[in-house]
């Protein structure tokens, strides 16, 4: 079928909702000069470059062909590309340490959840030495400790949150296996986690109220 | 304690992968992630779907122009101007 007529069939309110969030979820995890997640880098926002990766996949500048996967999730790799290429521009200065003094309501996150030498945040592995012992890392280590406190009342979050914490396991498969529930099950408490662990952030920092709180 | 203080990193980069595995997909996930910037979920919605249909009318103007000044035995069938209303 022609993509023309594909794309006329796409409900875009939805699409573009769910491109945008996905947009916000994933400038999370980069560095930005602004130290704000809704102004990145040139003046631009997460719902701007799920209007670039639109644009630049019904103007046909990124090519989508549906015989080969159904459309959101191209459209995800093309908001992935366009935010990797807007953190390393030059607007954006070079990407360097979290900043420890990160007052942003993720910020927090971002030190306490990203910090790690072996995590997917390595696009400057000479700025993490084992080493070094700083401030922020201490942090990192009461928000964990906060975070299995607010599992406590949750066992299902806690059995997942032990599970992780014990077997070091990035693999909800495995994590699933480990405690002999489903993987959906595992997915869905991840979910839960990752809204606690921004909401302990939040609580921090003492935005939530301003920025809008995140319940579990 | 700096065995554990080491563990501890290792486990912090540990739930930032998995963390970065679950994005928000369902509906109501999404909205509360956009509600969570600031961001008025509907209004991005409705935002977002002209910012589409603005650019699929102009690449079905640009693919009738094309095939209107393509060669007779090239043109294509494709006539999309009906969809434009």
């Amino acid at each position: 079928m022609d993509v023309v007529e594909e794309l006329l069939r796409v409900d875009w309110g939805d699409t573009g909702m769910k491109l945008a969030a996905y947009a916000a979820f994933r400038s999370r995890n980069l560095y930005w000069r602004t130290g704000s997640d809704v102004a990145l880098a040139k003046g631009l926002m997460p719902e701007d470059i799920a209007a670039q990766a639109i644009v630049s996949v019904i103007g046909g500048e990124r090519k989508w062909e549906p015989e080969r996967g159904p459309l959101l999730p191209f459209l995800k790799r093309v908001v992935d590309s366009l935010l990797n290429h807007l953190a390393l521009s030059a607007d954006n200065g070079r990407i360097v340490r979290l900043a420890q003094d990160d007052r942003s309501l993720y910020g927090a996150e971002r030190i306490a959840f990203q910090e790690g030498g072996e995590g997917s945040w390595q696009r400057c592995p000479a700025d993490f030495d084992a080493a070094d012992l700083s401030e922020s890392k201490y942090d990192a280590d009461e928000r964990i400790d906060r975070l299995a406190e607010a599992t406590r009342g949750t066992p299902e979050l806690a059995e997942v949150l032990n599970a992780i914490l014990e077997f070091n396991e990035a693999r909800p498969r495995l994590i699933a296996l480990r405690i002999g529930k489903p993987v959906n099950h595992v997915n869905n408490c991840l979910k839960r986690l990752r809204r606690l662990a921004l909401k302990i952030s939040a609580d921090v920092e003492g935005l939530a109220v301003s920025r809008g709180a995140i319940h579990p | 304690m700096s065995k554990r203080r080491g563990n501890r990193r290792r486990m912090i980069a540990t739930l930032a992968e998995l963390f970065d595995h679950v994005a928000p997909d369902e509906i109501d996930e999404v909205r509360e992630e956009l509600r969570a910037l600031g961001v008025d979920p509907s209004a991005a919605a409705r935002r977002l779907e002209q910012v589409a249909l603005r650019s699929i009318r102009e690449r079905i103007l640009r693919e009738h122009s094309n095939a209107a000044r393509a060669p007779i035995h090239r043109r294509t069938a494709v006539d999309f101007t009906d969809k434009l209303n």
